[in-house]
């Protein structure tokens, strides 16, 4: 739209055209007529009809002393140069402002109109807008409600992050993540079937439907991890271990199925979701295949603890794994007979780890095989200086991990040891613990023999704790049993468990394997194990271990 | 409307018949008079071929008396009795000029018309009571509201009408009782010469703009999945009505197509092509406009059997229920009733 401004004298004389410069003193002629001017909110709106363009053009008229200024509204270049060429022919007739019905009026309303009807359309176009963003809006709720797992109809992983995000941002309170672990889960799906193991996690969705808490929780569920969000101080773990406990126990599966808590209590709103739930995750580990803990909270130490984890492969190259050594004794001489190789890891900035803290990680990272061959170096070079010294020879124990009994230069690696330390196999004896038997005892038993026949000594580790059968033990190729501290920490005193103890003794006698008593911490232990006619035991209360060291004076 | 060739000569000779028998007065008269002379006359004689055409005497009847009341206000250095007699004279000169140019047949009925015109204004200045002054139930509201516009208050004007919302006025109430009601009075008051034609511009430009101020509320409403469709057709100007009637149905939650005033037949039917309205609605407002919207509706109806239609506005009061002659689904006489209509046809 173009604007022009004319400015004319009283007699409409045209003095100047601004924006376009055409010649000074044009004289308004016969063809101009300004047919009427209306009064409207103080401006003066006219028409200037061109007969020979059959055109009425609106104009706004500015009354001053001197002159008019006249502000023409949407005007094509064509009517300019038309007015260029005949501004000296034009005529001006006096306004009449009596004459006021006339179609003006109706042009002022209409473009007034006109202004309304837009404001109007964008307006509705406005709540049009808000309209459809409230469908997509309701639309997402949908799409959530689709991110549900399809077996259970918990929430999957993602929806059940954003959802804690949104928890977060709109509530200021303190929340826990749980994450509620079925352990084994691969052996009830491939004992069982598929259908089955999805039929328990399906059921066991559903039996949280019954924990009453009169408060919302969020459920996601992630293979055989349950999620939880849910209010701080409800003190949710408990509840949950509970019912899972009952749950599971119950459940109509031949089969005993275990779960682990991991909590998280959020601390940091500004991590990410996925964050703090890994951060449940970690709590989870910790208490992974152990036998008594269900339950774990996340903490800084359990952090740390998982950096520190990543540091083993260095912490071997910077020497910080120790060998101690745990005497075996003869019960009734208390000569010893042998040592226990054990690790100890002395970090230079965390101080001393147990074992416990490290080795299932080191296992379930399949990273022992690494550990446990320096130990077993370090175990060697022992012999070999108790050899040098004169000291007396007696065997030194060593563990071999479940894994490493997969590992295909297992056999090799030791055949190589005795060699290089030039020692003699019978010295070093190879520690296995039952539930590697009875993992896989094809597998077992063949490198076992193997080793056997390169005149290693086979010793059965913690038996008990699993739950081979005796007539299992018979096929084994062992030459020692070491009897778990399980059967010392049970009632000694109950009858049927003398006879059970005296009767594993006996068993293992006629079967030619000689038994050791683990972890005695009590002279009644000792006196108990030695009234069985069980000669060779561990005591904690008079030989405790000590740095390898200790044993070379 | 454009009746031809024969209006035309009509309106000349009634113009000439006026001037010679006022020769001398006439020729003082500057051209500009003359013409707004003129241009009275053919505005008169275009509302005796509504009535001729339509077949309704009121069209021309209450024409007469609004016509004689302007003349009052406009007319002041005159009595009554000069002002009535000039207003007689002036439809006489009209009867005469129909006996010089119109065939016999058409004649005797256009005379006819233009007496009963001529009784109705006598009728009228023999009635002892013009009017009887109707109390609306939003009286204060009403008052309040054409105080602030007649003290050109524009913020206090917007705020009463957010104020009265607030309050729990219904908008439909707020629309037809009190807007529609003030407008009403604003145009009486204007026809009885109380108040000049730019403060009548000026309190319907705020009024609308006071209108525009409810969209955002109006368009909230829940949708109803319905929509109208309301033009004001053919040379309509008078928009109003029609937008109220839009803002209306929006509130109720039926969306709307608003094509505003003088909708051309053309695109009035190509929208409705476009749009698939529920319901179309007809809005008029001067009574000369009512031979278009009878035209249009018609046609509506021909080509869109069952579409329904709806008409309605200031124009059918002077008509002896002529929309009972068309085929239509409703007539309203407001808005708030005609919402109510439509709901109860569309299955609300």
């Amino acid at each position: 739209m173009k604007k022009s401004i004319i400015l004319c004298n009283k007699q409409w004389q045209v003095c100047k055209i601004l924006e376009h410069q055409i010649d000074d003193q044009i004289t308004l002629g016969s063809f101009l007529q300004l047919e009427s001017i209306i009064a409207y909110n103080k401006q003066e709106l006219a028409f200037l009809y061109v007969p020979s363009l059959k055109k009425k053009l609106p104009v706004i008229v500015h009354t001053y002393p001197k002159n008019y200024l006249l502000f023409l509204i949407d005007i094509e270049k064509e009517t300019l140069s038309f007015f260029k060429d005949y501004f000296h022919t034009l005529q001006f007739v006096e306004p009449s402002l009596n004459d006021l019905y006339q179609d003006e009026y109706y042009q002022i309303q209409q473009m007034n109109n006109q202004l309304l009807n837009t404001k109007r359309a964008l307006l509705k176009s406005n709540q049009q807008m808000k309209k459809l963003l409230e469908d997509i809006r309701q639309a997402n709720q949908t799409i959530n409600i689709l991110k549900r797992d399809h077996l259970t109809n918990l929430y999957c992983c993602q929806a059940f992050y954003q959802n804690v995000k949104k928890e977060l941002d709109d509530f200021q309170d303190t929340y826990d993540i749980l994450i509620l672990k079925i352990e084994h889960f691969k052996t009830i799906n491939e004992i069982f079937g598929k259908n089955i193991g999805n039929k328990l996690l399906k059921e066991y969705a559903l039996s949280l439907l019954g924990i009453d808490l009169k408060e919302k929780v969020l459920i996601g569920r992630e293979a055989t991890r349950f999620y939880f969000f849910v209010r701080h101080d409800l003190q949710f773990h408990e509840i949950l271990y509970k019912h899972a406990k009952k749950y599971f126990s119950n459940y109509p599966l031949p089969i005993s199925i275990s779960f682990k808590i991991g909590v998280y209590t959020i601390e940091d709103d500004s991590i990410a979701v996925e964050q703090m739930c890994s951060k449940a995750r970690l709590a989870l580990e910790e208490v992974k295949g152990h036998q008594r803990k269900n339950i774990a909270f996340y903490n800084k130490s359990l952090h740390e603890h998982l950096i520190l984890m990543h540091t083993v492969p260095y912490a071997i190259k910077n020497k910080e794994f120790q060998l101690y050594l745990q005497p075996k004794v003869n019960l009734k001489t208390k000569e010893i007979i042998g040592f226990e190789a054990l690790v100890r890891w002395i970090s230079p900035k965390y101080g001393l780890i147990p074992p416990n803290q490290f080795i299932p990680f080191l296992e379930k990272e399949n990273k022992i095989y690494e550990l446990d061959r320096y130990i077993w170096q370090e175990a060697c070079q022992i012999l070999k200086k108790r050899k040098e010294l004169h000291l007396k020879q007696v065997p030194i124990s060593i563990n071999v991990a479940q894994n490493d009994l997969y590992e295909k230069d297992l056999v090799e690696v030791f055949i190589n040891l005795v060699k290089q330390f030039d020692i003699d196999p019978t010295l070093l004896h190879l520690e296995i613990l039952e539930r590697a038997y009875k993992h896989d005892i094809d597998h077992v038993s063949s490198i076992v023999s193997k080793l056997q026949e390169n005149h290693f000594y086979i010793e059965m580790d913690d038996f008990g704790t699993g739950d081979s059968s005796l007539s299992t033990l018979s096929k084994m190729p062992i030459d020692l049993l070491k009897l778990d501290r399980e059967f010392l920490i049970n009632d000694i005193e109950s009858k049927k468990h003398i006879k059970v103890v005296e009767f594993i003794i006996h068993l293992a006698r006629e079967l030619d394997i000689e038994v050791l008593g683990e972890g005695i911490e009590t002279k009644q232990q000792e006196e108990f194990l030695l009234s069985l006619g069980c000669h060779l035991g561990q005591v904690y209360y008079y030989c405790k271990p000590q740095p390898a060291s200790y044993f070379l004076k | 409307m454009d009746y031809g060739e024969e209006f035309q000569t009509l309106v000349d000779a009634a113009y000439k018949c006026e001037f010679n028998a006022n020769k001398e007065s006439f020729s003082s008269f500057e051209p500009n008079i003359l013409k707004i002379i003129y241009r009275d006359t053919r505005y008169n004689i275009d509302f005796l071929y509504t009535a001729y055409i339509l077949k309704e005497k009121k069209v021309i009847t209450k024409y007469a008396i609004w016509l004689y009341e302007l003349m009052l206000t406009v007319l002041k250095n005159k009595t009554e009795k000069e002002t009535l007699n000039y207003v007689l004279k002036h439809f006489d000169y009209i009867i005469q000029a129909i006996q010089q140019t119109i065939s016999k047949e058409k004649q005797e009925e256009l005379i006819v018309l233009m007496k009963q015109g001529k009784e109705a204004i006598q009728d009228y200045v023999n009635q002892d009571q013009h009017s009887i002054k109707k109390e609306s139930r939003y009286e204060k509201e009403i008052q309040d509201y054409l105080n602030c516009l007649f003290q050109k208050n524009r913020k206090e004007a917007l705020y009463l009408i957010q104020h009265y919302i607030h309050q729990g006025i219904p908008i439909n109430d707020l629309y037809v009782d009190i807007l529609a009601e003030s407008m009403r009075r604003i145009g009486s008051l204007w026809h009885h010469g109380k108040i000049s034609v730019d403060m009548e511009h000026y309190c319907t430009s705020m009024t609308q703009v006071a209108m525009s101020q409810l969209y955002p509320e109006i368009f909230s409403a829940k949708r109803k999945q319905k929509t109208i469709l309301c033009a004001c057709p053919g040379m309509e100007l008078h928009e109003m009505g029609a937008r109220m009637v839009v803002d209306v149905f929006e509130n109720d939650g039926w969306d709307s197509i608003y094509l505003g005033a003088a909708v051309p037949e053309e695109y009035l039917l190509k929208s409705i092509e476009e749009n698939q309205p529920d319901l179309v609605a007809l809005s008029i407002t001067m009574p000369q406009h009512l031979i278009d919207c009878q035209e249009i509706v018609f046609k509506i109806k021909k080509k869109y059997p069952n579409l329904k239609v709806a008409v309605g506005g200031h124009a059918f009061d002077s008509t002896d229920h002529l929309w009972k002659k068309w085929p239509i689904d409703i007539y309203a006489k407001d808005a708030r009733d005609f919402l109510l209509q439509a709901n109860q046809l569309l299955g609300d």
